[in-house]
């Protein structure tokens, strides 16, 4: 069931009718129907993986509280009688019990994530370099959302055992949290607490016409991201990444800036789609962009894109290396041998280094992905920050003060022309692919046949003209730019529009359905693409 | 409250009728991609037609239709539409009926062994044609009774958007608000000069492999003989002279089944000397006639027909 498809919004329009009709208490229950039938609409046998992988950490979570409340109760009947040392040899023997549930819960979702995700590309990988016969996990078909699924019930078992949320009593209620069809297929992540009393909760709830309005205007602003500049756009992208030999110079960049408007268009489409629908059943969901490509450097650009991925990663993976035994102990010795700053500098970069390892990982098995959204992004980070005094002395020799506008174009534009080569690497099948492509973008003169050039192909993909597609080209670059500066200026566009005279909301209304019938990219000509991030 | 319901009520039917203003224009534009051919038989007056030509390109850039007009005297239009399959064929004859007594029909008959409907051939076929039920019917017909494909094809608007990339502002606005009847002096023939050299295929070594004419393809010729009986037309099927992928042993299959059945069909490939095409300067590529070899082509047409008597 395609989130592009009518399919989609019927059952979209069925359960929002449910959601209301159900009294408050039961509210839930349709979520999970609908979860339920959302996933199986994509994968029967996935559903089975999900609810063993929930039920796990139902029992585990349960199992953490019980010990966690045994702990206290027995500080509590013993508090004047226990000695300090029987009292921490309970506490650590109580959070040693926790540990085993968490690591059962981790080993388990883990464990599924990379057989299903890693195992065929390394095996593959020993085979080719051992020449064995290893099993290559070719017939195993990844289940939907297990990138999501498995971080967001591991963040869950780990919040109950550090007492951040009560473990749940209901396993379905585990379910629905793992299965949550609005976040299943590509995020956000949402937190335990955050998602829970919402869905849950037992408070009535009530759309008014308004909020009705708004909730379908942020859907249709995502329909028209994802398929009238991301679909669209993405025919130059796929064309040029291809076949890439084909082409050199400006007709790679164009590729190159072709894709980062798809990315951008296609993910942040569904975000909105998604938080859209939430809207419609009062459910917020969090935010995941924040006009991202208005960064100054690399690390406010990952603050502002994707921003759950790499909010769950801090907390639950990179400051809990930091506060590790083994990093509190590097940073005493290194800070002792070499100084407060630099000694404090060296795990912080090794943490980092093993986040965007991370990072780069989860997107997919690959070292396009570990390199180009992990380990490059990391170089970016750490090579910025070491010449920050360097970039601040040129700032001052070119009178460019701190926050004025030209320097935060600059910047602006310096992080987008990083983050474009970087995605060169993502949106090609192998590194190599990915190098050879950048090699290409140095080839040749520059000129305007190099970018002829990619329109002036016999494409399945790209059909029309160049002069039809580059002015198509800027004008999606322009619509998503001033929506991002109304919105980082702090501009509400939705609330603006339903604040002015019906003549104006009704253009607005008829240009949104329009573009979206003409420029759609739907039909059988096309060939329609999946959400970008849905792979992942 | 009256009065909020009054407000509410004018709300709506502005958009609707702002909706539909926009949806009637933008459909027109997008009924105009390939609206060429069609808009010529649109702007005729009723009954002024005396021999109809139908087909696929070939036929329309084969025969030309002004030239037998004005040189012969006989009324004549070209009336198909790029890749039209046979079931199609019908549907053209049934909405040309509607307007027209022709006395005589040609049928052209390049597409005869095709069996395959792609979404351009949809498109090129029925974009510029108006909504009636035969349209819809003969689009269910031709995609194997799927409605919901007929009810989209039966809407350029939806069934087109993709082509939005190859719409030229300026050309469309001028044919829809500035286009007139002057301008249909071709009779839907298509004129072309460029000259591309070819080697026939028809005449080489090889007879081709053997096809068969689709069922299809035999009921819409029944149909449209049918059709030609009730409205007393004298019918004609040929086939124009072409380079490429049209052999002996088609024109043979052809010539049994038409034989068989009791219709008049006869294969200009036969008579390349006779017509005096000349492969060199002739054709505009391997499939289509460029307008000196249609011009040869057409006066050795009337002249075919006037000996069988169908003029």
């Amino acid at each position: 069931m395609s989130l592009t498809s009518f399919y989609f919004l019927f059952f979209v329009l069925c359960t929002v009718l449910l959601y209301y009709v159900v009294p408050a208490k039961y509210k839930w229950t349709v979520l999970l129907a609908a979860s339920v039938v959302f996933y199986i609409s994509y994968s029967v046998a996935g559903i089975f993986i999900l609810t063993a992988t929930a039920l796990i950490t139902y029992f585990s979570a349960l199992r953490i509280e019980k010990i966690g409340d045994g702990y206290q109760s027995w500080l509590a009947e013993n508090k004047q009688d226990a000695s300090k040392e029987e009292r921490k040899a309970r506490k650590k023997a109580s959070q040693s019990h926790q540990r085993r549930y968490v690591a059962l819960v981790v080993t388990v979702s883990i464990g599924l994530l990379f057989l299903f995700k890693y195992y065929g590309y390394f095996a593959s990988g020993i085979n080719r370099a051992f020449s064995t016969h290893l099993w290559t996990a070719e017939n195993l078909l990844l289940p939907l959302g297990i990138s999501f699924y498995s971080l967001q019930l591991i963040g869950y078992v780990v919040d109950v055992s550090r007492g951040l949320t009560k473990a749940e009593k209901n396993p379905l209620k585990v379910i629905l949290y793992g299965s949550f069809f609005l976040s299943i297929m590509q995020g956000p992540f949402n937190r335990y607490n955050h998602l829970m009393p919402q869905l849950c909760g037992e408070e009535r709830k009530r759309l008014s016409f308004y909020k009705f309005k708004l909730a379908v205007l942020k859907i249709s602003w995502g329909y028209i991201k994802k398929m009238c500049i991301a679909d669209q756009i993405g025919c130059i992208a796929r064309e040029v990444f291809s076949n890439y030999a084909k082409y050199s110079g400006l007709g790679i960049a164009l590729g190159m800036a072709a894709f980062a408007v798809q990315l951008y268009a296609d993910f942040s489409g569904y975000m909105d789609i998604i938080s859209g629908i939430g809207e419609l059943m009062g459910i917020e969901m969090p935010q995941n962009f924040r006009q991202p490509f208005f960064s100054s450097n690399i690390s406010e650009f990952w603050r502002k894109w994707h921003i759950t991925l790499g909010a769950w990663l801090k907390d639950y993976i990179f400051y809990p290396i930091l506060k590790s035994k083994v990093f509190l102990h590097m940073n005493k010795s290194l800070s002792k041998t070499l100084g407060k700053k630099t000694g404090e500098r060296i795990p912080t970069y090794l943490g980092m280094l093993i986040l965007w390892t991370l990072i780069g990982a989860w997107h997919g098995a690959g070292f396009n992905y570990v390199f180009s959204v992990g380990l490059l992004q990391f170089i970016y980070i750490v090579l910025g920050e070491i010449t920050t005094p360097l970039t601040n002395r040129l700032n001052n020799a070119l009178r460019l003060k701190k926050g004025s506008l030209p320097l935060r174009i600059i910047q602006s534009v310096r992080c987008t022309l990083l983050m474009m080569f970087a995605w060169v690497f993502f949106n090609s099948p192998t590194f190599t692919d990915g190098a050879h492509m950048l090699g290409r973008l140095f080839s040749g003169k520059p000129s305007l046949g190099q970018i002829t050039a990619v329109f002036n192909t016999d494409s399945e993909v790209l059909t029309g003209s160049m002069k039809a597609w580059l002015p198509y080209l800027f004008l999606c670059v322009l619509v998503l730019f001033v929506a991002d500066l109304l919105h980082e200026k702090g501009v509400f566009i939705r609330e603006k529009i339903e604040k002015k005279p019906y003549v104006f909301r009704m253009l607005v209304y008829l240009a949104i359905i329009f573009t979206i019938i003409v420029f759609g990219a739907y039909g059988e000509k096309v060939n329609v693409n999946d959400f970008i991030y849905f792979d992942f | 409250m009256k009065k909020r319901y009054l407000q509410l009520t004018g709300k709506i039917i502005a958009f609707i009728l702002c909706f539909a203003i926009v949806f009637l224009f933008l459909n027109a534009v997008f009924s105009d991609l390939y609206a060429t051919r069609a808009r010529c038989f649109d702007r005729m007056e009723d009954n002024s037609i005396d021999a109809i030509f139908l087909g696929a390109s070939q036929m329309f850039s084969g025969v030309n239709a002004q030239k037998i007009t004005e040189e012969y005297g006989i009324s004549s239009l070209d009336f198909g539409s790029d890749m039209q399959p046979m079931m199609t064929t019908c549907y053209y004859l049934q909405e040309a009926l509607k307007r027209q007594k022709p006395k005589v029909v040609g049928v052209e008959v390049c597409e005869i062994f095709n069996d395959s409907i792609t979404v351009e051939r949809l498109v090129y076929n029925y974009s510029a044609m108006p909504l009636t039920s035969e349209k819809y019917n003969s689009l269910q017909t031709v995609l194997d009774g799927d409605k919901l494909r007929a009810v989209k094809y039966c809407v350029p608007l939806i069934a087109n958007h993709s082509w939005w990339n190859q719409i030229n502002p300026i050309e469309t606005l001028r044919d829809l608000f500035f286009y007139n009847s002057a301008e249909c002096a071709e009779r839907g023939f298509l004129y072309r000069y460029t000259v591309e050299p070819q080697e026939i295929e028809y005449l080489g070594e090889k007879d081709g492999n053997i096809r068969e004419i689709p069922d299809h393809s035999k009921d819409a010729i029944n149909y449209i003989a049918d059709l030609c009986r009730q409205n007393d037309i004298k019918l004609v099927f040929f086939k124009l002279p072409v380079a490429r992928d049209w052999t002996r042993n088609d024109s043979k299959t052809v010539k049994e089944y038409m034989s068989e059945n009791g219709f008049t069909f006869f294969d200009m490939n036969d008579n390349f000397g006779e017509i005096g095409i000349d492969p060199e300067t002739d054709f505009h590529n391997g499939s289509h006639l460029n307008t000196p070899g249609a011009n040869k082509t057409t006066d050795y047409f009337v002249q075919k027909l006037k000996s069988l008597e169908v003029f």
